[in-house]
């Protein structure tokens, strides 16, 4: 039999849908324990009520003053100390909705009685999140990821301590190694956008500094630790660089560079990403930019090495194309033809200032100088790192724009859910802000309201979901919360949490989030396992030889390490 | 038998007053000091470390009639309980003080048997009809029971202060019993006026008291909000078996023990002298008595089934 935690108290009401606890002299209860009570209704049977304790409590019984505490304490007053712990009911089973009778046993929930609690015994297949506070594993109903039931994940939290990333990444890992998702592990695939630092560029390098305590704790949670499989990493060019080498620092293997071609940059319609701020949105030249975009996919015939000609002038640069664009605005007698009819001179002026200014920022990255690559996205590699921490502004939202906008329409075009295809966005608030609109703003929208069904599934995460899109945060079934700012705490947007979670995630520590998914009343407070998978450079092993394999190792651009083709690390230098 | 139960709060006639009985009080007052030299007694500078004291309440919770061949006979339906705390300065890890014995009893006091089950109270004879009398059979009924817990309870500790009059458990190892209230004035002329005199913490020499039984007693006043006059003094019995040497050890314990333990005035209407540990423990054993609402309405129902 379980272990008895105490008794239901009379002296705070006790409903189907919380009660409080009485805590034994001899025992203690905790914050996210899961215990579970029973009661005998009549012509029913046996009721089982299970929760988790979301308040517990301590106070001197006896006490009238405050200052009798020291009395007390001084040994002069006779006083019981009391504890009580309140448990937000989970489960009622069956589902007579009853109150606990006050003096009921209380026990904690071990074993299956805690799986029935927290409705992992319904879980078909069971993605694991890590640990609750008393060591046990917590699971995830993959259903409400994979999109049969319900997709997309939304992780919030202050950056730096909140580890929101590391939380994605875990995520994924978990549900590409557990099983969870059985052979379609094998073809589904991941795309992970890297906003700061070189943090998951190394993904598929082991972890040197996790001991056999991380190690361990992936093994009781049913999986082997290690980096992943497969990674490929794909870059913007290094500034200045005419053959397009990916700027990267910290690996030489498995790197690409991603651009696109001047051709594939007016026949798909790209510029509109070059203004995919919320501010540009405002402007009157929205309608010029539309109207640009159309004319250059109408004039620009293609050329070698994806330059294009316009007018039979060749064009091979971003700058080139900057440069007609302008000149053709700038005449009296083309003006018509390129920005439209009845549009202001002023309009036209802060469309050309922006299209300059833009030219420094996005000029890598439209390239008329190399080889065109296809669709960004046509890797075989599981996981796939594009790279943005280098890019200015404008340019991080120029690739996340048209990365996304190709996914989504290649998953369209496919007409088939399977296999998946995960998306991984940090700054959610950036690229999805409440207010306004933004042509990335637009296919975000698209792909919370309509990828459950194409297979593409979002993992957004931010600092505040407050200032994300409504429909993009209400979309998503599953809801992660690490630490917040005060303030944040309190917003709607956390209505999930219970009152004293919104206490709790005020002092979350790196490593700890909360958890709500869709069966479960209460989110599951969860430590995740440290990763195993390096997330700086000091901290990375050998890459496994499945980089070596890059998705493109014959792309001109594939720069090898040339001591890694030497193959015999073991031999010292021969002198 | 018929059995009726008063509509009214029975507390409204309960009257504490024990029936006084006014025996001729013979004091010696040369035990410790001669009467020439009394003085207030300053109190040692240590004192015992693990102090024991019991109290008991009692509660009127219902008065019935009994009425047989139209006869009618009173009775009272009373809770009592008795309980110990135990001071403990060198606890497991800190001082603490705990309620280390309870007992709750209750009972319906009347002159005749009702001849019926009723409820949660046993039956128990008084001697007479009379309505003091019921009164003073159930405080001896309380009486026994803080007798039996302090039997219990005193034997491991340096000091055992007993709520009210010592007498009928003076066998007890270090017991004194402990009186708050003075209906009477034993000494006279210019030992009371040591009385008065009392600084907070110091007591009277002990001296020899025969009024219906003999003890050693001694006067102490409790640290408070005034120090004049009799405010905050205390008067503690010890048993006449006692050698004077052991009397006097056990009033130089009290005066070191019990001043600390007085409460506060804010706290207790009765301040000083109800100390806090008593204050406690009445707090307890009133919470043990149960609801009075709901007990009356056991002794309605019981009195239903009995017509």
């Amino acid at each position: 039999m379980s272990e008895s935690v105490g008794r239901v108290l009379g002296t705070e009401d006790a409903t189907p849908l919380s009660f409080w606890v009485g805590v034994g002299p001899e025992a203690y209860a905790q914050l996210d324990d899961v215990l579970t009570t029973e009661r005998q209704v009549p012509g029913v049977g046996t009721v089982r009520i299970s929760g988790v304790v979301t308040s517990v409590r301590s106070r001197h019984e006896g006490a009238q003053f405050d200052s009798d505490v020291f009395d007390i304490a001084g040994g002069l007053l006779p006083a019981q100390v009391q504890e009580a712990a309140e448990v937000t009911v989970t489960r009622v089973e069956p589902e007579v909705f009853v109150p606990p009778r006050p003096g009921a046993e209380v026990q904690r929930a071990a074993g299956e009685d805690r799986d029935r609690a927290l409705y992992f015994d319904g879980m078909a297949r069971q993605v694991p999140l890590g640990f609750s506070r008393d060591g046990q594993p917590v699971f995830l109903n993959p259903d409400f990821l994979d999109g049969t039931r319900g997709a997309h994940v939304s992780i919030s939290g202050i950056s730096g301590v909140a580890t929101k990333t590391s939380f994605a990444t875990w995520m994924l890992y978990s549900l590409l190694h557990s099983g969870a998702l059985g052979a379609e592990a094998a073809n589904t695939k991941a795309l992970i956008f890297n906003v700061k630092g070189e943090d998951l560029l190394l993904l598929d390098h082991d972890n040197t500094k996790i001991d056999e305590t991380v190690r361990d704790s992936y093994r009781r949670l049913g999986m082997e630790p290690g980096a992943f499989k497969s990674v490929e990493v794909l870059a913007p060019p290094r500034e200045g660089d005419s053959n397009g080498v990916p700027d990267v620092a910290c690996r030489s293997t498995g790197v690409d560079a991603f651009y696109w071609t001047l051709a594939e940059f007016c026949q798909l319609g790209l510029l509109p990403f070059v203004f995919a701020d919320g501010d540009d949105d405002r402007q009157q030249y929205t309608m010029v930019v539309h109207q640009v975009a159309a004319r250059l996919r109408k004039e620009a015939r293609p050329k070698d090495n994806g330059a294009i000609s316009v007018d039979g002038q060749l064009l091979t640069s971003y700058r080139d194309l900057v440069e007609l664009v302008c000149e053709r605005l700038s005449d009296d007698e083309t003006r018509t033809e390129w920005a439209g009819s009845a549009i202001g001179l002023g309009t036209v002026n802060a469309f050309i200032r922006r299209l300059i200014a833009s030219g420094r920022d996005i000029g890598r990255l439209i390239r008329g100088d190399l080889p065109p690559k296809g669709a960004v996205l046509t890797s075989d590699a599981q996981v796939t790192v594009v790279d943005l921490h280098n890019l200015p502004d404008r340019a991080q939202r120029f690739v996340v724009g048209v990365v996304l906008r190709t996914e989504f329409e290649r998953k369209e075009k496919a007409g088939t859910a399977r296999p998946l295809q995960f998306v991984v966005l940090d700054e959610l608030n950036k690229y999805a802000p409440r207010e306004g609109t933004s042509p990335i703003k637009d296919i975000l929208l698209d792909i919370a309201e309509r990828g459950r069904s194409l297979g593409v599934i979002l993992i957004g995460a931010q600092q505040t979901a407050s200032e994300v899109e409504r429909r993009i945060a209400s979309n998503s079934a599953i809801r992660v919360v690490g630490r917040l700012d005060a303030a944040e705490a309190t917003r709607p947007e956390y209505g999930f949490l219970t009152q004293a979670q919104r206490m709790r995630v005020l002092m979350a520590k790196p490593g700890t989030m909360f958890v709500a998914q869709p069966e479960l009343p209460v989110p599951l407070v969860v430590n995740f396992p440290f990763p195993a998978w390096a997330t700086r450079p000091a901290e990375a092993g050998s890459a496994p030889a499945a980089t070596a394999r890059s998705g493109r190792a014959m792309s001109p651009t594939a720069k090898v390490d040339p001591f890694d083709l030497a193959g015999d690390d073991e031999d010292d230098i021969p002198f | 038998m018929q059995i009726t139960v008063d509509a009214w709060d029975p507390s409204f006639a309960d009257n504490p007053e024990s029936p006084s009985r006014a025996n001729q009080a013979i004091v010696n007052a040369g035990i410790e000091l001669e009467p020439a030299d009394w003085r207030p007694v300053d109190a040692p500078a240590s004192g015992p470390r693990r102090v024991v004291v019991v109290d008991g309440v009692r509660r009127i919770d219902a008065r019935v009639e009994l009425i047989e061949d139209g006869e009618r006979w009173p009775g009272v339906c009373v809770s009592w309980a008795a309980g110990a705390v135990a001071c403990d300065l060198d606890g497991h890890a800190s001082p603490e003080a705990s309620v280390v014995e309870v007992a709750v009893e209750r009972g319906l006091f009347a002159a005749v048997d009702p001849g019926a089950d009723f409820g949660r109270y046993p039956f128990r004879k008084a001697e007479s009809a009379d309505a003091g009398e019921l009164i003073a059979t159930a405080q001896a009924a309380m009486a026994e029971l803080e007798a039996k817990v302090s039997s219990l309870v005193t034997m491991d500790a340096e000091l055992s202060v007993l709520d009210g009059p010592l007498r009928g458990r003076t066998r007890l190892p270090h017991s004194v019993g402990y009186i708050k209230s003075h209906h009477r004035s034993y000494l006279q002329g210019e030992l009371n006026a040591v009385v008065e005199r009392l600084r907070p913490g110091q007591r009277t020499p002990v001296f020899h008291l025969m009024s219906g039984w003999p003890r050693y007693t001694w006067y102490l006043r409790l640290p408070g909000t005034s120090s004049r006059g009799w405010a905050g003094v205390a008067r503690l019995e010890a048993a006449d078996d006692l050698s004077e040497e052991a009397a006097i050890a056990l009033a130089d314990a009290t005066a070191a023990a019990l001043p600390p333990l007085g409460s506060a005035a804010h706290k207790d209407a009765r301040a000083p002298q109800n100390l806090t540990p008593i204050a406690g423990l009445e707090r307890r054993l009133k919470r043990m008595l149960g609801d009075p609402r709901l007990l009356l309405r056991s002794v309605r129902a019981a009195s239903m089934e009995t017509n």
